[in-house]
């Protein structure tokens, strides 16, 4: 999968984790609370221990699992959720839910503000004209509210955007699900390294709950408070229930899908796509009022007018980043200014210049391989005052697709090099046949119809190797008219079919400006691991065994 | 060049998956003489106790709530 993929995969997940879990979650979250009459601590305890425990189960055993426990980032994140729900259950006290639900967008704003401080991510334009549109808003909201607790509700309001930016960022930059993410061959690390972190959050919960039912039941507080649980909300069963499959069914996708897309689009993205929750929960609660029984409550046209222009900034914010995020690379992405790096600068114009000379001075196809765009190819040609180089992330990629495709091929016909093949052949573990091919008749081509006519005859050649043998197999030119080739895992009797196959296709005649050109082949053998492990070892014992077959010859 | 412990274990001939799968990892270790494969097998070892008891945990805590919901739902 391709960086545009991923990136379109994780901007599809925030907006279906928004529009639907979100907005399911917080219907099931009212249901309980408004038809079943369940605790919302009791309920969310039970939520998380059921989604820790089907996280721990579908990630199943595997590594990262010491790591996740022992990180901070865990831990941190854990506290900073525990916090985060108090502070808006605090809020939720003082304001309506959908007033509530607009206030947290303030998120979108510390998000920003943290991206370009820590991360060095500048704001753009459409997240300025963004966060403008919800300041707005936010002061829209902040008109209707009761002028008694203003002082209580801005800091609420500040500590929740504070505790969600914490929050998500904390999920972008959590190393052990960084981790998990570059474990291709393990998909089901996510959800392991989720699992354990609300394992810790649910702990956290429990604890929490469990003590302020005790404190409640034994000296409870003199106001009336339905938020607070008492011993006897733990055996109220619709609270218990209702958790535990939002927790199986909404919580566990949710978190797991929150995790990825904060890492993949970033926070404040994540955090301006979770604007649309509020139309989503309304848009939700609607549709399954006739299941739930439930009122759409009434919004006032001072939130609705808030709401939307709430909503509009924070899509103009990230459907502008979107479009940053997904737009065609320019040089400026891949190289910076560097006049005092002089090793980085000279490595950087080696690379380019060594591909293009491998490419026959095609940028396009350079580009190409190393994964930059034509542009930043053009930028270091025309670098004369020679101050510019790979930024640091980019030249690890350049130079490893460099190793891969450049300095490792062939440039006439397109094989593996030697260092490239004795690389290749060091990595492999499996047994094979190595196949050393020198070609018989080859100087008096070069001498008869002259270096051109050599080269059309090394390319006819790789062709008619790649399509002789096996797809899997390894073919190079170790130099001059000399190839190799390792066929894996086939007997002596297959290895010589495939000599006698490689005999006949190559003495085929080549048609060359109306000349027929024919040659021929000896080929030597060694197999590994009968004949040694060493492919040093291996190549001297095939170019020993093609010697003597041109020596009887 | 020696190879490192790291080079060895990139070398090593049993796969990590079926390790985690496999039911008694001991008789991997028994078995095991090289120290770096050793290093290896016992942090696997901790890795799926770690994983066993985190999960014992957790179905107590479910099984607990669960069983507070049926008291509950007894009593009314």
């Amino acid at each position: 999968m391709n960086n545009q993929q991923t990136l379109a995969r994780g901007w599809a997940y925030a907006f279906f984790s928004v529009l639907v879990l979100w907005g399911l979650n917080n219907v099931m979250i009212g249901y309980s609370a408004q038809v079943l009459n369940a605790n919302y601590l009791v309920y969310t305890c039970s939520a998380f221990v059921s989604c820790a425990l089907f996280l721990l189960l579908v990630g199943g055993k595997g590594p990262l699992v010491k790591e996740t426990l022992r990180s901070i980032d865990t831990w941190v994140f854990g506290l900073i959720m525990l916090i985060g729900y108090m502070i808006t259950l605090s809020l939720f006290s003082y304001v309506t839910s959908t007033e509530g639900s607009l206030l947290q967008r303030i998120s979108l704003l510390f998000s920003v503000i943290v991206s370009f401080i820590f991360l060095s991510r500048a704001p753009t334009k459409s997240q300025l004209i963004g966060i403008l549109m919800v300041l707005i808003g936010i002061v829209i909201v902040c008109r209707d509210l009761p002028e008694e607790n203003r002082g209580m509700i801005y800091l609420l309001m500040f500590l929740e955007g504070m505790a969600l930016t914490a929050r998500m960022f904390l999920a972008e930059i959590h190393r052990p699900h960084a981790h998990a993410i570059s474990m291709v061959k393990d998909p089901r690390a996510k959800a392991r390294v989720v699992g354990f972190v609300m394992f810790v959050i649910s702990t956290f919960f429990l604890i929490l709950t469990g003590l302020l039912a005790l404190l409640q039941t034994v000296a409870p507080l003199p106001i009336e408070n339905a938020i607070i649980p008492t011993l006897d909300s733990f055996k109220h069963t619709p609270s218990i229930v209702a958790g535990m499959i939002a927790g199986v069914a909404l919580v566990a996708p949710l978190r797991l899908i929150e995790f990825s897309s904060a890492n993949i689009i970033k926070t404040e993205n994540f955090l301006a796509i979770a604007a649309l929750s509020s139309a989503a929960t309304f848009f939700w609660e609607w549709l399954l009022s006739p299941l739930t029984g439930m009122s759409v409550k009434a919004v006032s046209t001072n939130d609705i007018l808030a709401g939307v222009i709430i909503t509009v900034g924070c899509m103009v914010a990230a459907l502008g980043q979107m479009k940053k995020q997904s737009a065609k690379k320019k040089w400026e992405d891949d190289l910076r200014y560097a006049p005092q790096n002089i090793p980085a600068v000279e490595d950087s114009r080696e690379i380019i210049a060594n591909s293009l000379e491998h490419y026959s001075g095609d940028i396009k196809k350079v580009a190409s391989a190393l994964d930059i765009n034509p542009s930043t190819v053009n930028a270091l040609l025309d670098d004369k005052d020679k101050v510019l180089a790979f930024k640091t992330d980019v030249l690890k990629n350049v130079a490893r697709l460099y190793r891969r495709h450049v300095s490792s091929a062939d440039a006439l016909t397109g094989l593996i090099n030697r260092a490239g093949f004795m690389t290749a052949l060091k990595e492999t573990s499996d047994p094979y046949a190595l196949l050393y091919i020198d070609l018989d008749k080859f100087k008096p081509v070069n001498d008869t119809y002259g270096h051109d006519a050599g080269d059309a005859v090394l390319v006819d050649v790789a062709e008619k190797m790649k399509r002789t043998l096996p797809s899997n197999a390894l073919i190079a030119r170790l130099g001059g008219d000399e190839f190799c080739a390792v066929v894996f895992n086939i007997n002596k009797a297959k290895a010589d079919d495939y000599i006698k196959q490689l005999k006949l296709t190559l003495s085929e005649p080549l048609n060359y400006n109306k000349n027929e050109i024919i040659i021929g082949a000896s080929i030597g053998i060694a197999f590994a691991p009968n004949d040694g492990t060493d492919p040093e070892a291996l190549l001297k014992i095939a170019d020993q065994g093609m010697y003597d077959e041109k020596k009887n010859r | 060049m020696t190879p490192t412990d790291q080079d060895r274990r990139k070398a090593s001939n049993i796969d990590e998956t079926d390790i985690y799968k496999a039911s008694d990892i001991d008789a991997f270790i028994n078995k095991e003489r090289r120290h770096d494969e050793l290093d290896r097998l016992r942090e696997i070892k901790e890795q799926k106790n770690i994983w066993l008891y985190t999960v014992l945990f957790c179905a107590v805590l479910n099984i607990i709530l669960i069983g507070l919901a049926i008291w509950g739902a007894i009593n009314s």
